[in-house]
Formats: structure tokens, sequence, C-alpha cells
């Protein structure tokens, strides 16, 4: 593996600045991307890597910086003056279009034309099949996408990029959604795209894959670049890159040492062997996971994306049917088979995807705190307009929710105030058990901590939280003790005295070594 | 609070009341005889089964989806009418109402549990519907005779107001706390704007959907009777357009055809714009078919307006 370091850098940006109401997401960016150079883009989330992946791109303009391509200065402001330019973009979501068929997709953006108007099918198919060839894979051109593996389709996405003269590509965690023999096959693909010389942005924090195949790592933190070096002239190893993502920015827990905390609460809730099987595909997204709430405990749940923490998470939510093993509450067996069913059972959820399905953007912070609430009311009851702005009022103070306005709608609060109102949906409703997706992802620094600290007030009151997170920091800052899981399966588990990075970190890779921790 | 949320309500419908000042404006110069309580209540009148069918569809709309089968549950069910009537005359009418809450059950049975999309499953339902009601009756009309309940609807008046027009704002009334008073109305547009959030609050999301459904079904039957007592005659053929009918007067007054969003009093505006419309028309004697061209640029112009004003406020 031999980095490049004659070549005039293809892309380089310098000073880019990227700021959000209420928080800096990019600060002062230097960034160089060399042909035929792997570099990898490292960081925990909210770092800044998709800031500056849609800066790159043409999705977002920068406040401030410089980006030269071929050391003349370009102005990207939008994807097309991006895609102009030769720089291809592979996102997390792929834009493929699933009921087309391969040899549609591979040409999506570069139809094949004939005469007139006409698509010509023959050439279509034999191009779009010595396309894949050269991406080392054999596939019908016939086949409709949406059959296709996760993989497959990712190496269609990868080949739509790059049927023309693309100079950078830009790959935003291509293998989340990959198995390991997947993940295999696409770095094939990656190193052949690099003899191609092709500058690749590879951005990923899955630690082993990126020391396998980076020739240059840039680690950015909270907007800032605090690395970046060619991994010849700086060679780091697994933990030293975890240090420099994490940083020494592990601040003070607002959890008091769990020590007499943890043996005094009561379990509360306790699930044993569950097991998610996948209907269409026959496996296991979680096999045989047991954890336990407690009451007053904030417990977290860590692992990396895919690793089925969020399927776990809403199985105890009765979102998902689990398909063996049971769940216990309060020492009872209970059956959640729907959210409806937990609610009664004290159960609150709080998504990781809040536009998508936590908040009601075009109703009012009243209406969407009492969501949960009014599912106890008569059907036909009028609520009480006063008694439930008090409720709401109430809350809103509580949890400072600003503005203090309760008529505002939702959509008009920022993230980190949607967040808290989505919390107060359970308060309102006095669920004693909150299972928290991602509670502070797309939230600004501050109000971080503001959740944090009114998770930790909630145990005061008694609750028991599960607080599901891929931020080893947020695990770190107030969580009593953790479950880590890998590959669907639960690979440790940690009290607050035995957190160690490297040992979470292990487990969450599924490496030898680490794993069944002692209660 | 409900005086905050009435005079939002007023400003965003400001347009409309403006709509429907200047046609009455325009009215009242071109006849004496428009602005008078009797035309007024005549305008409400003909235009009860069109509203009422519009406030089934709010309903159905707000909930986030669309009913295309109200035709063919009016065409049957006032079919239904005509047949057992011969037979039992109050029994053919709670017969109608439970064949149009049945056909509201089966909609809502294939939406939310085969899970077939909405507009396929209703576009079915409309041709299954018509296509029986056919079946019964040979497509022939049929007259009714010696119906205690069609006689009243079709001729009583409660002191000055005919009792279609009476039936109409008793169900504008109903339809108006259910959906903004009750907590089942708020489910119904909480549902319209995310279902999948509402399902995560723990809220039963299938019965709401099927009720938006059944509700229809229940109006369009409503709608049939009163149709059925005007003309003292069950037609199985006059279902046509009248599911796109009800859905205009209701987009007009607001409702937002993606769900979640709409008010009842919207909508009857919307309903009183469009009979306003054919009264005037009748007035100053132009031709009946350019009510339909302007009822289109009305429904462009106020979707026009309505967004517009939405991404000023946004």
């Amino acid at each position: 593996m031999t980095a490049v370091y004659t070549t005039e850098p293809i892309l380089e940006l310098t000073g880019i600045v990227k700021q959000f109401p209420g928080v800096k997401a990019l600060n002062s960016v230097n960034l160089r991307l060399y042909p035929g150079e792997i570099h990898a883009l490292m960081g925990e989330n909210g770092a800044g890597k998709s800031t500056l992946t849609k800066v790159i791109s043409g999705a977002y303009i920068p406040d401030a910086g410089v980006i030269r391509m071929e050391n003349r200065v370009m102005k990207i402001r939008s994807p097309l003056d991006s895609m102009r330019a030769g720089i291809r973009v592979i996102t997390q979501e792929m834009n493929l279009a699933p009921k087309m068929t391969v040899m549609d997709n591979v040409f999506l953006n570069s139809p094949l034309r004939s005469k007139w108007i006409f698509l010509d099918r023959k050439r279509l198919y034999t191009e779009a099949k010595a396309h894949l060839a050269r991406f080392g894979i054999d596939l019908d051109p016939f086949r409709e996408v949406g059959h296709l593996s996760t993989s497959h389709k990712q190496i269609i996405e990868i080949a739509k990029a790059l049927t023309d003269e693309s100079k950078v590509l830009i790959m935003d965690e291509p293998t989340s959604a990959l198995t390991d023999a997947e993940t295999a096959v696409l770095m094939r693909v990656i190193r052949q795209l690099k003899e191609k010389n092709v500058a690749i942005l590879y951005i990923s924090h899955r630690i082993k894959e990126v020391l396998e195949i980076a020739d240059r790592i840039t680690v950015l933190r909270d907007g800032t670049v605090v690395h970046s070096a060619s991994v010849r002239d700086e060679p780091l190893n697994e933990q030293q890159l975890t240090e420099k993502m994490v940083g020494r920015k592990i601040e003070v827990s607002l959890r008091e040492t769990s020590a007499g905390r943890s043996q005094s609460g009561e379990k509360v809730v306790s699930a044993r062997n569950v097991t998610i099987m996948d209907r269409t595909t026959k496996k296991n997204i979680i096999e045989n996971c047991s954890i336990d709430l407690y009451k007053g405990r904030i417990t977290g749940l860590y692992g990396l994306v895919g690793a089925g923490c969020q399927e776990l998470g809403k199985a105890l939510f009765g979102a998902i049917r689990i398909t063996s093993g049971e769940i216990e509450y309060e020492g009872r067996p209970v059956a959640l088979n729907s959210p409806a069913k937990a609610v009664r059972h004290s159960f609150g959820y709080v998504t990781a995807d809040r536009k998508r399905n936590g908040i009601l953007a075009k109703m009012t912070a009243i209406e969407n705190m009492l969501t949960a609430q009014r599912t106890r009311l008569p059907l036909l009851a009028q609520p009480k307009a006063a008694e439930e702005l008090k409720i709401v009022q109430e809350l809103m103070e509580l949890l400072d929710v600003r503005p203090r306005d309760p008529h505002r709608l939702l959509g008009f609060f920022s993230g980190g105030n949607q967040q808290k109102v989505l919390i107060a949906r359970w308060l309102a409703v006095g669920s004693g058990i909150l299972i928290l997706d991602e509670p502070t992802r797309g939230v600004d620094v501050g109000a971080k901590q503001e959740i944090y600290r009114i998770l930790n007030r909630l145990t005061k009151e008694g609750k028991s939280i599960l607080v599901i997170s891929t931020e080893m920091n947020e695990i770190f800052q107030i969580c009593d003790e953790v479950y880590v899981m890998y590959e669907g399966k639960i690979t440790g588990h940690y009290m607050r005295e035995q957190f160690s990075e490297q040992l979470i970190n292990a487990s969450s890779h599924g490496l030898a070594g680490s794993g069944g921790a002692t209660k | 609070m409900t005086k905050v949320l009435f005079m939002n309500w007023l400003r965003k419908k400001t347009p409309l009341f403006i709509v429907v000042l200047a046609m009455l404006a325009v009215g009242a110069v071109l006849s004496e005889h428009f602005l008078t309580v009797n035309n007024m209540i005549n305008i409400i009148n003909q235009s009860a089964i069109v509203g009422i069918l519009a406030i089934g569809a709010t309903f159905v709309i707000i909930a986030g989806g669309l009913d295309l089968s109200v035709g063919g549950v009016v065409a049957l069910t006032g079919v239904i009418v005509g047949l057992v009537n011969a037979y039992n005359p109050y029994l053919a009418v709670i017969l109608a109402l439970a064949a149009g809450i049945l056909t509201g059950l089966v909609n809502s049975a294939l939406i939310v549990k085969a899970k077939i999309p909405f507009l396929i499953v209703t576009l079915a339902v409309w041709f299954i519907a018509e296509g029986i009601g056919y079946l019964l009756t040979d497509a022939k009309p049929i007259f009714i005779t010696n119906n205690p309940i069609v006689q009243f609807i079709g001729s009583a008046r409660i002191w000055i107001f005919p009792i279609p027009a009476v039936i109409f704002i008793v169900v504008s009334i109903i339809a108006y706390f259910l959906l903004s008073r009750s907590v089942f109305g708020f489910y119904i547009y909480a549902i319209g704007n995310n279902e999948e959030a509402v399902k995560l609050s723990g809220a039963k999301v299938e019965f709401y959907r099927s009720m938006a459904y059944v509700i229809n079904g229940f109006c369009a039957a409503l709608a049939s009777i009163i149709l059925v007592s005007r003309v003292s005659t069950a037609d199985p053929t006059v279902g046509k357009t009248l599911a796109l009918d009800a859905i205009t007067p209701a987009i007009i007054g607001g409702t937002d055809i993606m769900g979640g969003a709409g008010t009842i009093g919207g909508t009857f505006i919307g309903v009183i714009i469009l009979a306003l419309l054919g009264n005037l028309f009748n007035l100053l004697n132009i031709n009946a078919y350019w009510q339909f061209v302007v009822k289109g640029v009305i429904l462009i112009a106020a979707i026009y307006l309505a967004n517009r004003n939405l991404s000023k406020s946004g």
C-alpha cells in the first residue's frame, strides 16, 4: 500500500466554515484529496463528517473557505456544479430506482440514446454488463434492482456514479448496511478504483476497516480537524485512532459513581433471549439478547450502526415483534405486540429519526406533548383545554423548552427543543420506562447537556432509562451500565466502574478478549 | 384557547370569506331575489347532498386517505332504499345506512388489514357497489311511494328550513365537534400528519384510519337517502363523479390533500362557494357548462393562494 506523494492534490479544501443555528458544524476545515489515494474521514456522529461531504457535493454552501479542484478555485453552488467537476457522492441512502432493472439503474444519470428519443437497449445491456464486470461482479442487467442484496445495490450505486469521467468519489458509510462478506467485495472494488487513479474520500467510523484500507486519515472532532496524516508518515493503531476520535473531551459524568445505586435499584424490565428474525431473508437481526433495566438507572445500549441496538429498543416497545424470547415487566411476562400495549405497561419510546416518525411538525407543541396522554381519554371526550395547558406549561418549564409557546407548531422549534417535547410526551403520560434511541442526535451541544441533565433528574424520580447510542461519549457521560452489541448479539456488558473506551470499542467490533462482563 | 384557534382559523380563511362576500355582493347587485333569506336557505338546501359528502370526505382526507367509492355507495344505498321499501319503509332507510357503514368497513379492512393502497381499494369498491346496484335493478330507476321518512325529508320543513338543509347543518355541527374538539378528531389529524409517529405514541392508528372511512360511508348513505327523497326515485346510475364532487369543496375549503390539515368550517365554506356559484350563474343566465370551467379555476386558485400563504408564514 503506497500512497502517492508526488502528485498535486486533485481536490483541496481550505478554511471551510459552516454554521448552523446554535452550532458551528465546520470550523475552518482543511482537506486534501490526492488521485489514487484512499482518504479516510473519521469522527464521531455529529463531528461534521456529513456536513463536510455535503459541502463538497454542493448540497450545502459553506459560509467561508475555498474549494480548489485541480488547482483552480471552484464555486460549488449546487450538486450539479459538483457533478460537472467530476465529483461523485455515494450516500448511506441509496438513490436507486428499485423497480427498474440493473442496466436502467447503471445508466440512470446518463441514459444511452441512439436515434431520436429511443433508448438503445442492446447497447445498454452490453455496456452495463461490461461496466459491472469492471467492478468484478457478474449481474444479469435485466434483474430488478429491488431484489438484489445490499452489497450489489451498493456496487450498482458506485457503478452508476462512475460511468463517466469521475475524478473524486465520496463514500459515506458505504459498509454500514453490509455483511462482512459483502464488505470484502466492496473493498476489492475500492482498491480497483484506486488503481484507476480516482481520489476516494472514505467516511466511516469502523476503525478496523479504515485501518485496513486507508492511505491517509483525517479525524474530525466537533467540526475541527484534529488529525490529518498519511498512514505511512504517522501510523496509528486502533486505540490511538479511537482516542483521536473521542478526544479527551469525555467530561465528568453527570452520574455519580454507580456503586451502591446499581445494587439498590429494583429490576423493572427484563428481556430474556430475545431473537428477531427478518421474515424475508430468514436471517436473525438480533439473536438471544438479554438485558435488564433497573429503577433509577440509565442503561446504555452501544453498538455501531446496524449492530441491532435500534431493533432491540423497538422490540422492547412492541414496535417490532420478537420471534422468540420473552420480556418481563415487574417480574411478569408481558406480550408487547404493539406500541399501544407497551404504553399501557408504562413504556415510552423516543425515536432516533425525529422528523420521520417522531414529531407532528404541523401540529402544536401542546398536541405533540399530549399525543400519548390522550390515548388514555375516552374517544369522544373533549380534552379540557385549561387543564391540558397547565400540564404542558409545567412540562415546558421543567424541561426548559424554548420558546415557551405551547401553541407554536413543533416544526418551528429547534432540534433540541423538539427532542425535549418528545421526552415530555412520555412524562405527560407518566411513563416509568423510557427507551431513547439516539437522544441527542441532531441537537446542538448546549441542548445535549440539557438533555443529559433532564435524564439524570428523571432517574431520581425513579424512572428506568435505556439509552441507545452510537456515541461512546454519550455512554460515558450518562450511563450507569452498558450493553454492547455486535452483529445482532450482545458482546459485552459493563458496569460504570468497568467502563473503558478500549473495552467497549473492542466489544462493539466483536473482537476477542472482550465480552462477558460481570454484574 | 378556543378563541385563539377560532381567530387563527378566521385569518387563514380570509380569502375564502372575501370570495363569498364578493359573490354575495355581485348577486345582490344583479338581482333583488338573490340576497333573500329564502334564497340563502335554498342554497344550503341545494348543497345538502354534496355538503354531507364533502364532510365525510374531509375526515378521510385529513386522515391521509381518499375515498373514490362514494358514487357507488350512494347509488347502491339508494337502490337498497328502493328495493326494501316495498317490505318495510323504515327498515329500508335503516338498511341503507347500515350498508353505507358496511362499505366503509370493507374499504378500511382492505386498506388497513390487507394493506392495499386506498386509491385502488376505493376505486374497486366504487365499481363493485355500482355494479351490484345495476344487477339488483337492471339499471332501471325504482319509484318510491308511501315511505314516510322519504316524504318527510323530501317535503317537510322545520320552521322555515327544509329537512335536507337541517340535516346538512346538524351533520356539520356534529362533525365539527367530533373533528375539532374530541380526542377522536385529534388522532384523525395526527395520523394524517405522521402515522408512524402516532403509532409509536401508543395510539391505535388502524382504528382511527378505519373510522374515517366508516364515517364517510355513513355520510354517503345519508346523502343518498336525501337524494332519493328529493325525487322519490332510487336511480342506480346516480354515482358518476360524486366522489370528486365531494372532494372539491373540501379542498377549496383548505383541506390538505396530503392529509393532516383541514376543518369542517372550511369545507362548509367550500360547499357554499360552489353553491353560490351555481346560483349566480343561473341568475346571470350563463351557460351552465361554464360552471365546470370556473370550478376548475377556483380549485387551482384556492390551492395556489393557500400555498403562498404557507410559504409566507413559514
